[in-house]
């Protein structure tokens, strides 16, 4: 593993989150082109992330949104939006 | 009512269970309601929600994120768990090994090592990874500096991955 690679493997996160300037950016892209193993791992830790998303969302129960309401208006005392 | 979904999902891996996670967004929808007027129009509705949502979930939770939670990591390298699947065995598959292993994860097996995470870790790895927030806004809404959310993310994910490939062992979808 070249520093290069090492260097590239410790930003995934950043440039995941799309927290990276446009040039730290295009570097690592070029790194990723260059280097398929990198590219690889990038390529999981992005899916990673997603499939992350997916499994935390969880709809409420249709009732919960009554519950709310009543909740709110008898907190409140007033009509909620 | 417009975030109330994704209120409610964020809740549920806070509190883990479904009648705190209701409790906890009731209470931060009526601090909100009562609130409103504290809200500068234009600016970040959702990261305000978030901001109280997560508020109230500490606030009542006070003695859960005092215990000390925190998880002897150790140095685990980058891209720990892609290296881990890579190494188990697949039937000669075109597709990548950790790919595949990564599709046999359900459901409860990501919430399960999400909600294995303390909070400290738990909370930014929510607020990037499933509501998308940026490091700064995560700072604002957790009220620590840009550097903290970075180091607690970076280790939160890390911490997540050991998770994972500790569930993916007993489950049997690694051997290795």
């Amino acid at each position: 593993m070249s520093h290069n690679c090492e260097d590239t493997q410790a930003q995934v996160y950043l440039y995941l989150d799309q927290e990276l300037t446009l040039w730290r950016r295009m570097k690592i892209r070029w790194h990723l082109w260059r280097c398929p193993p990198c590219g690889d791992g990038f390529v999981f830790e992005q899916r990673l992330k997603q499939r992350v998303h997916d499994g935390c969302i969880e709809q409420p129960p249709r009732e919960l949104y009554d519950r709310l309401r009543t909740f709110l208006r008898q907190a409140d005392g007033t009509d909620t939006p | 009512m417009e975030f109330v979904p994704q209120l409610y999902s964020a809740a549920l891996r806070m509190t883990r269970n479904p009648t705190d996670a209701e409790d906890v967004l009731q209470e931060a929808m009526l601090k909100a309601y009562r609130g409103y007027h504290t809200f500068t129009e234009g600016t970040n509705l959702k990261a305000w929600l978030y901001r109280i949502l997560t508020n109230t979930y500490i606030n009542a939770y006070r003695r859960e994120s005092r215990r000390p939670t925190e998880v002897e990591l150790g140095e685990l390298e980058d891209l720990y768990l892609f290296k881990r699947l890579g190494e188990v065995e697949t039937g000669g598959a075109t597709r990548s090994a950790e790919e595949e292993a990564l599709d046999r994860f359900v459901d409860t097996d990501i919430r399960d090592a999400v909600e294995s995470l303390p909070d400290n870790f738990r909370i930014p790895v929510l607020l990037a990874d499933v509501e998308g927030f940026s490091y700064k806004e995560i700072a604002e809404i957790m009220d620590v500096p840009i550097g903290t959310v970075m180091s607690r993310l970076h280790r939160g994910r890390k911490a997540l991955q050991r998770a994972l490939w500790k569930i993916a062992q007993e489950r049997g979808i690694a051997t290795g």
